[in-house]
């Protein structure tokens, strides 16, 4: 293949998978992907520019593995050798891989399936390989390998013959299933537009004579069928008859499924030269009209998805209860596991229960799905989204959720805690006391702690302190629990009624609090606890620090109920007997920042200098520093206050903190981050020593509210906390869900331990209806093949200017319909999602950087425009954003959008200038500038007529230029007096007049780019949707245009997308690249040439350089990377290499 | 989304409510009309994927009532002012001003409206409705007796009075897998195309939907075998953030020998011979026009075939803005007067297909939220 135009990264929805043992293929536009265990392995483009909808492995010869490859009317066979399978696979594989040319089909193909192996014909190593394909109108065609025309040396497996074995009919389809029965007997399923099914047969005689039949036709769906598949054969556990079943899903959100079993012999009729039959197959039925249709009703209807459903199909799975397993996917990006079961006097036979439903997609549809096994014995389900995302979940979870495979639960009482002891003996504190104190105080479970990954440290109301062993190891398939041993640990009575309980991470120690102010410890493998400190009052809440000042010494703050004081107590636990070695007590500023703590975070260096960052209820943030003084020689250190951060989390909760050092030498400058009950992660840039504060990033998480903990494992930003109905662990680094349990919202009494050793998981205690849950996972729910991207369209794309500090990382912004904007990194030719910005509630309709890089600026509908700083912050931060600002909305309408905007930085005065259009035909020109009391300015504002704007762009002299949906331009000047400094604006807007208007397209202008010549003057590029493109050259003395170069039929279609991808200038010439795209998915290649001769009237040439396919669909936006990369966005983004494109050498096309 | 807030966003659907019309793609069909006066001279009219009916609405009004449909007062206004400011002469509009008064539209004589859909469709006056499927042969007597009730022969295979204009709007259930429906468009345009080739007279017109999408000009091509022009246009009533046009061919003239059937349909894998093949090569020469404001316009010729499988003879329709500028902007956000009233529509929507699966949900408890999925993507 060409290297001219060559698609360095393609992102584009997975839309099909097949899988052969520890590999999957993975289909991307015409790409074939290959992963092996999980690892991306190598990529192989197999159509030019088709996307490949299907693929089919072919496993059972013994030398070769067979894959056939379809999309559209096309196939494609590859034939790999086994022996490249063994072991590890070598990236190189494909250099080994022989194909076929490909083969054009009449029509598109909706199924293909292997026939069965040919031991009677095979005589040489070479078998005869044969596969039957089902077209969108219901042929039949044989496809077999024509191998007089390969060759073994240059991986040339010539042809495929493909012969038709039935013909089309007329009615369209959207779904087929075929299955080979035998040699010569083939079963196929077709679901239509319409609604109904049609099951049939094909069949070789023995005399070479074949045949067709229509088994069953079955109606019942409404709407569209977009999935069918046949079952295999096997024998109903009942009846104990041969069965075979259909699953069907549809437009109507269901999953439905039919009896086929036997040939349906009575209903059959041949099909040869009936027209009755060809009839039946063309026609609209409707239950409710055509009352002649005989059709079966489904055994079992499946009601779930929430929107449409794409496939269905039979799970090979033994669970008990239930023979039959669904896997379904569908629009909603959601993938669930069925279990068909007997029907307890519902209107079908059976019933479709769904046991699980997986969604690990972003925003629509779920295309393709596969098993895989990446070890023998392991099966996943592994899924491909339009999000280009592949994710895969262990099956057995989904096939039996809270039974089997990364899982372990557990529930328990009071009584079944007792009566797991095995130490009785411990019992024996005061057996009576304690059982009769019990009959009055209800005994509950009060609260949990972690002493160890294995080791839960638990309070009840009667005052009883127990320790559980946990069996977390949930491969042990001997294990049936999760405790494993339980003892009573000690009994207070001021923990009757009342206790608190917290643990440090590591050291193995526990600090349990009463309503009467003692503060007990305990250290693993001691007997009991042991009282450590009195407080004056009931202890509100406890905070252990995870830092030590010393080995051993752990940070404890304790804090007193309706009392506006803190203790911060620091303990040796080194030694057998706990000592206190420090108590500081903190005052609070009650009036400040409320009096509840709910989190601490302590920061101490070489003992020079100790600081406490405590968060509260009311959202903010305090700092705290401790300074030691000596006195009679008795080391006294006093907390002083010294700087609240207000709001960090709105009114929320802040509910953990993390301190992470700026480096080594500078310890006291560094980030703090928290999470709240906002939703939110905020990192705040913080010197101690210099007491100065910024906030670097501030954003929404996709799950939440109630975000309750933090903390870095590798390099990634760990979440956990409670939804609506769920506790979520989240990695917001990856911005994947780890673990989900449904504890039925957030409690007040859990605990969560997160696992240390594997990627991810941890260990949950919750109390929900007066019984402990216990649950364990050892791993993420799901692996993340390929990352994924935008769940819908995206409708803006914007490069950012590469600062000569940050070296050569390459950010892009994109804007999607799904309303997010995310932040990807280009990084060895792939995108790298960094950030999702999710504050937008409408689709985006523009992005634009600053020039340095800083801002970030957007617009959607409902006259939402934000202002976005961005920051690299280190590493293990990642990039920090903070919607620094937001334009208020002006107008009463509710769903006026911002078109477009343009953004100028004010060169001497600070602060940007913002032209925004509108799709009611107004102009507003605002000045921002974050360092005024009032941020925005309303500058001008302007109307065109009643047709939408759709684009703006500054010119030089403070001049604007529109466009719109009536395919004209026009400029609209901005007086003299609001081109001055921000503060210095007239208080009153200005009104905007337009003039020059100049015809550049028949209708909308739907993509418009300026070029700044080096002479100073401006070219004007615009696309419209009339599929020609328009060049102006603007004299920005006068600023006028000259009259626009016009090219009709640029494009098939819209022209939606253009850029500059160079502009060179020497001594003879001044010229630039220009590159257009649009629906018709050709990127297009022009070049500019600016005419040295001021006296000439058209001042430009154009020619026509090149043209090359991309693979994204719907394109909507283009930008340009380094070295003449362009990336076109739309469904999905694709970087093309324009840089190999030769110029200069078509004709020129205007010289006049 | 209810119908008052969808008022405010879609002008046509408001104006569709306001002037009785079954659904706003009533617009599309008039504005093409006001461009390529589509209905001069004709009284024999198919009207294919047919409902709900709009468009055989359009034909019943304006073949059969002579209604016209002239613009509201204040568009006019709206123009006059446009066209005093931009200080542009509108040659086009006009000419068609020239051409209503030539020939005012009045009650036509001989005027014979067949519509054809799948689905059941309410009556119109004048129209005769047939449900059947457009794809099958058995269609074309069906059809032709309808055209002709009096005197139609059974065993004549080519109608008595051949037709002048076949229309259709119908469209796919869009997947959202954007070369699928493509496909699947491209094929309804294809059923479209066999039966006018079966009872279109020479030097008919034919306009159909068409998706200007990844490889329409390989169609344009095909289209432009058997009409003498063939052009794409988008009216204003049509969004411009949609893909969907429609391509109107003038001048039938099947080719030499040419025998169509539906039997043996065009369309997937088969192709029209390639015997006119200047007419598409006619374009192999650049030139450029200057326009009266100083503009200029360049034609450029048709690239060369890429080759291979995935490749084909290319041509891209001259593209055709209808409506006049002045004309409502489907994509503008109007500012409506505080006091109005919303209308019902003139049809209720059709049940969709998950309106059962809503009510399950319900019935299950309502844990039910609003998905994105969820958006009756219908026009």
């Amino acid at each position: 293949m060409s290297q001219v135009g060559r698609h360095e990264a393609t992102r584009v929805p997975v839309t099909a998978l097949g899988t052969l043992g520890p590999l999957v293929f993975c289909a991307e536009g015409p790409h074939l992907r290959l992963y092996h265990r999980f690892k991306f392995l190598a990529t192989k483009q197999i159509f030019e520019g088709q996307a490949i909808h299907g693929i089919a492995v072919h496993a059972e010869h013994p030398q070769y593995a067979f894959i056939a490859i379809w999309g559209g009317c096309l196939v494609r066979l590859l034939r790999i050798d086994s022996s490249l399978l063994v072991g590890e696979v070598e990236p190189s594989i494909f250099d080994h891989v022989c194909c076929t040319a490909i083969c054009k089909t009449t029509d598109w193909l909706l199924d293909l399936c292997f026939g069965p192996s040919a031991s009677e014909g095979g005589s040489s190593g070479d078998e005869f390989v044969t596969c039957a394909a089902v077209t969108a109108h219901d042929a039949l065609l044989e496809l077999k390998l024509d191998h007089d025309r390969s060759s073994e040396e240059s991986h040339d497996l010539g042809s495929l013959k493909v012969s038709e074995l039935t013909s089309s009919t007329r009615s369209i389809l959207y779904s087929a299933d075929v299955l080979w029965e035998d040699r010569d007997r083939i079963l196929i399923a077709a679901g239509t537009a319409f609604g109904e099914i049609i099951y049939w047969s094909w069949s070789r005689g023995p005399d070479g004579h074949s045949s067709s039949r229509t088994h069953h036709v079955f109606l019942g769906h409404e709407g569209s069928i977009f999935g069918v598949e046949i079952s295999k054969e096997f024998l109903d556990i009942s009846s104990k008859k041969p069965t075979r079943l259909l699953a069907s899903c549809s437009d109507d959100r269901t999953i439905r499924i039919w009896d086929v079993s036997g040939d349906g012999s009575q209903l059959s009729t041949p099909d040869i030269g009936s027209e009755a039959a060809r009839t039946r197959h063309t026609g609209f039925s409707n239950e409710a009209i055509d009352m002649d249709v005989s059709s079966a009703p489904s055994l079992a209807i499946g009601w779930g998805h929430t929107s449409r459903v794409w496939t269905a199909r039979f799970l090979d799975a033994d669970v008990p209860g239930a023979s039959i397993c669904l896997l379904s996917s569908g629009e909603d990006a959601t993938s669930r596991v069925w279990h068909l079961v007997a029907s307890i006097g519902g209107p079908t036979r059976f019933d479709l229960k769904q046991v699980s439903c997986a969604a690990y997609h972003n925003g629509k549809n779920i295309w393709s799905e596969a098993l895989y096994e990446p070890v023998p014995g392991i099966p996943y389900i592994v899924c491909g989204g339009a999000d280009s995302k592949i994710t895969a979940r262990v099956l057995s979870s989904s096939l039996q959720p809270d039974r089997q495979g990364i899982i372990r639960t557990g529930e328990y009482t009071v009584e079944d805690i007792v009566a797991i002891q095995t130490q009785p003996h411990l019992v024996s504190i005061s057996p009576k006391s304690s059982a009769h104190k019990s009959s009055k105080v209800s005994e509950f479970f009060r609260n949990y702690a972690f002493v160890d990954s294995e080791t839960l440290l638990l309070t009840t109301n009667s005052g009883k302190v127990y320790l559980e062993k946990l069996s977390i190891d949930v491969d042990d398939a001997e294990v049936t629990g999760m405790i494993s041993d339980s003892k009573l640990l000690d009994e207070k009575d001021d923990l009757r009624g009342y206790s608190i309980c917290a643990a440090h991470k590591t050291l193995g120690v526990a600090f349990v609090a009463g309503s009467r102010g003692s503060i007990y410890m305990y250290r693993q493998n001691q007997p009991k606890l042991s009282h450590i400190y009195s407080t004056k009052g009931k202890a509100g809440s406890l905070f252990v620090a995870s830092t030590t000042s010393k080995i051993g010494v752990v940070n404890l703050l304790v804090t007193l109920m309706g009392q506006s004081a803190a203790y911060l107590l620091s303990i040796e636990t080194g030694r057998e007997e706990n000592v206190l070695v420090r108590e500081v007590a903190l005052s609070i500023s009650e009036s400040m920042t409320g009096s509840t703590i709910t989190s601490m975070e302590h920061v101490v260096y070489d003992d020079t200098a100790e600081y406490i960052f405590l968060g509260f209820r009311g959202g903010s943030i305090a700092i705290y520093s401790l300074t030691a003084t000596m006195n009679d020689e008795i080391q006294n250190t006093t907390a002083s206050l010294i700087r609240i951060i207000p709001q960090v989390h709105g009114k929320e909760t802040v509910t953990s903190m993390m301190w992470t050092p700026s480096g080594d030498n500078t310890p006291f400058q560094g980030y703090l981050t928290s999470v709240g009950r906002d939703s939110c992660v905020a990192i705040h840039s913080v010197d101690l020593s210099e007491n100065s504060v910024a906030i670097v990033h501030n954003v929404p998480l996709a799950i939440g509210p109630n975000i309750e903990g933090l903390y870095f494992k590798d390099s990634h930003l760990i979440v956990y906390g409670f939804s609506s109905v769920a506790f979520v662990q989240y990695d917001t680094t990856s911005e994947e869900e780890i673990m989900s349990v449904e504890t039925g919202g957030s409690h007040r009494s859990w605990a969560f331990r997160p696992q240390s050793t594997e990627d991810g998981g941890g260990t949950l205690v919750w109390t929900r209806a007066s019984t402990m849950h216990i649950r364990t996972q050892k791993q993420p729910n799901h692996v993340v093949i390929r990352s994924g991207g935008h769940g819908r369209e995206i409708k803006a794309v914007t490069a950012r200017n590469r600062t000569p500090t940050e070296g050569s990382r390459q950010l892009v912004a994109t804007g999607a319909e799904d309303t997010d904007i995310k932040i990807f990194e280009y990084v060895d030719g792939d995108f790298v999602c960094r950030r999702t910005l999710r504050k937008h509630v409408t689709g985006i309709q523009h992005l634009q950087w600053s020039e340095d890089g800083e801002y970030l600026f957007s617009s959607g509908g409902c006259e939402e425009f934000y202002v976005w700083r961005v920051r690299f912050l280190p590493s293990s931060l990642g990039i920090g954003v903070v919607c620094e600002s937001i334009c208020t909305p002006k107008s009463d309408h509710p769903d006026l959008r911002i078109m477009s905007f343009d953004v100028q930085k004010r060169a001497s005065t600070g602060g940007y200038l913002i032209s925004m259009v509108y799709s009611d035909s107004k102009i507003g020109v605002y000045s921002y500038d974050v360092t005024a009391a009032q941020r925005w300015r309303v500058i001008a504002t302007g109307t065109y007529f009643t047709s939408c704007l759709t684009q703006t762009v500054f010119l030089p002299d403070a001049t604007i230029l529109t466009a719109g949906t009536d395919g004209h331009a026009v400029f609209w000047a901005l007086p003299e007096s609001v081109r001055g400094p921000h503060e210095n604006l007239p208080a009153d807007s200005q009104k905007l007049t337009w003039k020059d208007p100049i015809r550049i397209h028949q209708n909308a202008s739907k993509t418009l780019v300026s070029q700044l010549l080096e002479n100073g003057h401006i070219v004007v590029v615009s696309g419209g949707d009339d599929g020609s493109l328009c060049l102006q050259y603007i004299d920005v003395t006068t600023c006028t245009a000259r009259p626009p170069i016009i090219v009709n039929r640029a494009h098939s279609s819209a022209v939606t997308a253009c850029a500059v991808a160079s502009y060179e200038v020497n001594a003879s010439y001044q010229r630039f690249y220009l590159m257009t795209s649009g629906n018709d998915q050709w990127i297009r290649v022009w070049e500019v040439t600016v005419n040295a001769n001021e006296g000439v009237n058209h001042m430009l040439d154009i020619r026509r350089i090149k043209r090359l396919k991309t693979n994204v669909a719907d394109v909507s936006s283009m930008t340009v990377l380094p070295q003449r990369r362009v990336l076109i966005t739309g469904v999905g983004m694709e970087v093309t290499d324009t840089s190999l494109v030769p110029m200069s050498e078509a004709p020129r096309h205007c010289g006049l | 989304m209810g119908k008052s807030s969808k008022d405010k966003r879609d002008a046509y659907y408001r104006l569709a409510k306001e002037e009785g019309w079954r659904a706003r793609s009533a617009y599309k069909l008039l504005q093409i009309d006001e461009q390529f006066n589509l209905f001069e001279g004709v009284t024999r009219v198919v009207d294919l994927c047919a409902a709900p009916g709009s468009w055989s609405q359009v034909l019943s009004r304006v073949l059969i009532k002579g209604e016209t449909f002239g613009r509201a007062g204040w568009e006019e206004k709206q123009k006059e002012a446009r066209n005093y400011v931009l200080g542009m002469k509108d040659e086009k509009s006009q000419a068609t001003e020239e051409k209503k008064q030539i020939e005012p539209r009045k009650p036509r004589e001989g005027v014979r409206i067949v519509s054809i859909d799948l689905q059941p469709m309410s009556p119109l006056e004048g129209v005769t409705t047939l449900r059947a499927d457009i794809t099958h042969p058995s269609t074309i007597p069906l059809l032709l007796k309808a055209l002709d009730p009096d005197t139609y022969d059974p065993s004549s295979t080519s109608p008595s009075a051949p037709v002048d204009l076949v229309i259709s709007d119908g469209a796919p259930d869009v997947t959202g897998l954007h070369d699928l429906d493509i496909y699947v468009q491209s094929q309804l345009l294809w059923a479209a195309l066999n039966l006018a080739l079966c009872v279109l007279k020479p030097g008919g017109k034919f306009v159909a939907k068409i998706f200007r999408g990844k490889d329409v000009d390989l169609l344009f091509a095909q289209l432009k075998i058997v009409f003498d022009r063939v052009r794409v246009a988008k009216p204003r009533s049509s969004r411009a953030s949609s893909i969907e046009a429609f391509v109107v061919c003038e001048g039938f003239h099947p080719p030499e020998g040419f025998k169509a059937s539906l039997d043996v349909p065009l369309g997937a894998g088969i192709d029209l011979p390639q015997i006119e093949k200047e007419a598409v090569d006619a374009d192999k020469k650049p030139s450029s026009k200057q326009r009266e404001d100083g503009a200029i316009e360049l034609e450029l010729p048709s690239e060369d075939d890429e080759g291979g499988p995935e490749g084909g003879s290319r041509w891209i329709a001259p593209f055709l803005a209808c409506g006049d500028l002045s004309a409502y902007d489907s994509d503008a956000t109007y500012q409506l007067p505080k006091d109005r009233v919303s209308l019902d529509p003139v049809q209720p929507p059709t049940m969709p297909p998950y309106k059962k699966a809503l009510e399950m949900r319900k019935l299950a408890g309502g844990a039910y939220g609003k998905t994105r999925g969820q958006e009756n993507t219908s026009a």
